[in-house]
């Protein structure tokens, strides 16, 4: 069930006061909500439940295992048994807890990507070759909660966490269902204390989720599917379309991209605070980033933080040299942007992303903090030039994104820059299509900036009333005249 | 929603109203008066939607037409006015088609009650009638649509989901906002040949196995999905049909004729079971309120190859809407003559006068 659905609505709300009811007994609860995350997951598909049973098997046991094997001599807890200290013995059931999951998100998304490029590898090089392809279903949510179960493991590792004793707590950290398909990717140090204590509701925090619910539900509903035709008519347009269309088509995608996903990522949240959880926040104002250091910090904040403290960091980080660094970064990136999907526009698009960061870190060395731009670049103004520079350079990466393909891009690249033409009456696009791209995107931009001037997500909810009753009630009629008139699915199911 | 501390003295302000969410009952509030203002003062009925309102508008404006054709796809593809004009000899303009894709009666009940003022009096309304438009199970069409508009909570859960029973409460809204963003649009309405919309293209009916299976799952599921036809849709096409009479119009059901290959691939299935009720259904009630009905079959065109003049399988295309524009002229003409059903095999007998005089006023 998705969350822009009648289904999810009824759902939501038979779980919430069953929730309510079962405040005083938290196990009860947990309980509860484990089903009802089972039960959510299963409205998908039911086959795949048992993907979900065997991570959280296996980390379960591994992550025990571990813990029970870091204590030397006394220093254990007198519940557990005296395992010897065994270094070693702690690195292999890691590997095979790490191994285990990576096999499965292996398998199920890229299986028949690698077996594809294999075959057309091999047949460029001379030979005759035939491989049936499995076609193999992906799994929705796989990517998420495979890595949110994998950091859980190597944390206990590491010893910055305690394995969770409780298999329902546990359970429960790995589909708790606001954020077992499309993330946000939580940490077991952030969510599972929060599972395992009794929570406590509040009305702030109520209506701070009712809230993030709603905004969550109008970007994804009235903006991002809205302009979801605009983008699709111009990537699967038999023939290559001008250069100012490509140009706004990546622009809506660009919007699109981000109401989508952030919209996602706010209904999570907010219907976790609703029942007193917590989430990290997923995305900061990205289109205000400035540099790609920035955007990262921004964009996705769940994914890019667990790279960076899973790959990058175990990698070297920057503590080896520039060189040694930029190649930690390419790594990073491009294993990130294959963690999107199974295609090359992804792998391309990530290595686009760990240039940007490569190209910014060699470039920031230029600049110190006497020299005149680094003054301009703090100012107002400086910091508008660079925020529109720098969305362009991310506009640049979204075209490798949607693109269908490789081939696609580099000829969509081609119309923008080499083979300039602006849109015709014949176009696949045309004024109108430019004048709704700017009103679905004026309400999003005006309130993010009020926003990122007050620094504060939750500026609606510190206005006067009358002043959020209207705004409420513009965003009510948003849904009523603009929502509903495309279905599509959330982007990021599919990965 | 959030209640902010600073907003008046917190000793002299109620905590049960700084624990209310205030903005939300304060959208809710505005929402509530801006609908009870819109379907009071702007909408206190249904009206049709602006894609027709724009076309009666235009094509009314000059002269008030005698002979409308309205209801849906088939109806504003394959009835030429225009032929429709001369064969009944007719001025041009006093014949006109408003029907569009996807209409039902209700819109037609709808633009006939906004505009009868404009019309000539007892007009002759062609309403042609499909079975998609009297099946319940066939919804996906309510979009947006006046039905639902006009029917109540229970007849709406009926037909679509709570959604969009709920969001049809505010059709009125989405009617204003057409009617005011259309003041920023400079289209025109579609009035060339008085009306007549005619199929997209050109095309001819394709048999290949494709096509044929993309056209029967579209018509099985949207509309011969078996039903019993007792439902919603079916009560709310006999109402607006008495009500359009009520108005004055003098209503003829046009019942448009199905590809043949069609007829053999659903017939002794329930598709074909659901068609059979169409018909009998629709023949029964014409009947019973004395209504003609010019019903075709498969045999509405002798020496017609059926794959020359269909466009797909319940559609006809250019060539075949001229062969069927010519046929229907006749076919009125015959029944204008002297006010009586004539015996035809493709008409229906109701063995009676029409309740009204068949002929222009």
């Amino acid at each position: 069930m998705v969350f822009n659905s009648f289904v999810f609505a009824v759902f939501f709300v038979i779980v919430y006061v069953l929730y309510i009811s079962t405040m005083r007994r938290r196990v009860i609860q947990n309980v509860m909500l484990l089903a009802a995350s089972y039960l959510f997951y299963g409205w998908w598909d039911w086959r795949f439940l048992g993907l979900v049973f065997l991570t959280t098997f296996l980390d379960y046991g591994a992550a025990l295992a571990i813990d029970r094997r870091r204590f030397r001599g006394n220093d254990f807890e007198p519940s557990t048994r005296p395992y010897h200290h065994s270094p070693r013995a702690r690195r292999v059931i890691l590997a095979i807890s790490i191994a285990a999951n990576l096999g499965v998100l292996g398998f199920f998304k890229y299986f028949d990507f690698f077996e594809e490029s294999a075959s057309a590898a091999l047949t460029a090089l001379g030979f005759s070759v035939h491989m049936s392809t499995l076609r193999v279903i992906l799994p929705v949510g796989i990517s998420f909660y495979t890595f949110q179960s994998m950091s859980y493991t190597i944390d206990v590792y590491r010893g910055t966490l305690r394995a969770a004793r409780n298999p329902v707590d546990f359970a429960l950290f790995v589909a708790f269902f606001p954020q077992l398909v499309a993330g946000p990717i939580v940490r077991a140090a952030d969510l599972l204390p929060q599972v395992m204590r009794p929570r406590r509701l509040n009305l702030e925090q109520t209506y701070e989720g009712a809230h993030l619910i709603f905004w969550g539900l109008f970007k994804k509903v009235v903006i991002a599917d809205n302009l979801s035709p605009l983008v699709d008519r111009v990537f699967t347009a038999s023939e290559t379309p001008a250069g100012g269309v490509v140009l706004v088509a990546v622009y809506a995608f660009a919007v699109q991209v981000y109401c989508d996903f952030s919209g996602y990522s706010d209904i999570a949240r907010g219907c976790a605070k609703t029942m007193g959880f917590e989430f990290d926040l997923n995305f900061d104002l990205p289109y205000f980033a400035t540099n790609p250091s920035e955007f990262w910090r921004r964009w996705h904040i769940s994914l890019s933080t667990w790279l960076r403290d899973y790959l990058y960091v175990p990698l070297g980080g920057n503590r080896k040299g520039p060189g040694r660094t930029y190649l930690h970064l390419m790594v990073t990136m491009v294993l990130g942007g294959l963690w999107h999907g199974a295609a090359w526009t992804f792998v391309l698009w990530g290595v686009y992303q760990g240039a940007l960061l490569i190209g910014y870190r060699a470039a920031a060395g230029w600049f110190g903090p006497q020299r005149a731009i680094d003054r301009f670049a703090s100012s107002a103004p400086g910091r508008i030039a660079a925020g529109l520079i720098f969305f362009h350079f991310i506009c640049a990466g979204w075209l490798i994104f949607r693109a269908g393909s490789v081939s696609q891009a580099m000829t969509f690249f081609w119309a923008i820059f080499s083979a300039w033409s602006p849109i015709r009456a014949t176009s696949v696009v045309q004024a109108s299509d430019l004048v709704m791209l700017a009103a679905y995107t004026f309400p999003l931009f005006a309130l993010e900036l009020a926003q990122y001037r007050k620094a504060d997500l939750m500026v609606l909810l510190r206005t006067p009333s009358w002043m959020r009753g209207v705004g409420y009630a513009c965003l009510f009629y948003g849904f009523v005249l603009f929502g509903g008139r495309v279905h599509k699915p959330f982007i990021y199911f599919q990965f | 929603m959030l209640g902010h501390a600073t907003q008046g003295s917190p000793s002299r302000k109620s905590p049960v109203w700084h624990a209310l969410p205030r903005g939300a009952l304060i959208a809710a509030g505005l929402i509530v008066a801006l609908h009870l203002l819109v379907i009071r003062s702007v909408f206190p009925h249904p009206v049709a939607r602006e894609q027709i309102r724009q076309r009666v508008s235009a094509l009314t404006e000059h002269v008030r037409p005698r002979l409308i054709i309205a209801g849906d796809s088939r109806a504003a593809w394959q009835i030429h006015p225009l032929i429709l004009a001369e064969r009944l000899g007719l001025p041009a303009k006093e014949v006109i088609n408003i029907a569009a894709n996807n209409c039902g009666s209700t819109p037609v009940v709808a633009a006939f009650r906004e505009f009868s003022d404009r019309l000539a009096p007892a007009p002759i309304l062609l309403l042609s009638v499909s079975t998609w438009s009297v099946n319940d199970r066939s919804p996906t069409y309510l979009e947006n649509d006046e039905l639902l508009w006009s029917i109540g909570w229970v007849d709406r859960l009926r037909l679509v989901s709570p959604v969009q029973a709920g969001l049809a409460i505010f059709t009125p809204e989405r009617r204003l906002w057409q009617r005011l963003a259309g003041l920023w649009e400079t289209s025109t309405a579609e009035v060339a040949e008085q009306g007549f919309m005619g199929p997209p293209d050109n095309r001819h009916v394709a048999h290949s196995e494709r096509s044929i299976e993309r056209q029967s799952r579209l018509l099985e599921r949207e509309w011969y999905a078996p039903s019993d036809l007792n439902g919603v849709r079916w009560r709310i096409f006999e109402t607006d049909v008495q009500a359009l009479l009520r108005l004055g119009a003098k209503v003829v059901l046009v019942d448009c004729p199905d590809h043949p290959a069609w007829l053999e691939r659903i017939a002794g299935t329930p598709f074909g079971d659901t068609n059979a009720l169409f018909h009998a259904k629709l023949r029964g009630f014409c009947q019973r309120l004395r209504i003609p009905l010019l019903k075709y079959d498969s045999e509405w065109c002798p020496g017609c190859e059926p794959d020359e003049v269909f466009y797909d399988f319940v559609h006809l295309n250019r060539e075949g809407a001229i062969r069927f524009s010519e046929r229907v002229a006749q076919d009125l003409a015959d029944m204008l003559a002297d006010g009586r059903f004539p015996a035809a095999p493709a008409l229906a007998q109701s063995g009676d006068r029409a309740p009204f005089p068949l002929d222009f006023e």
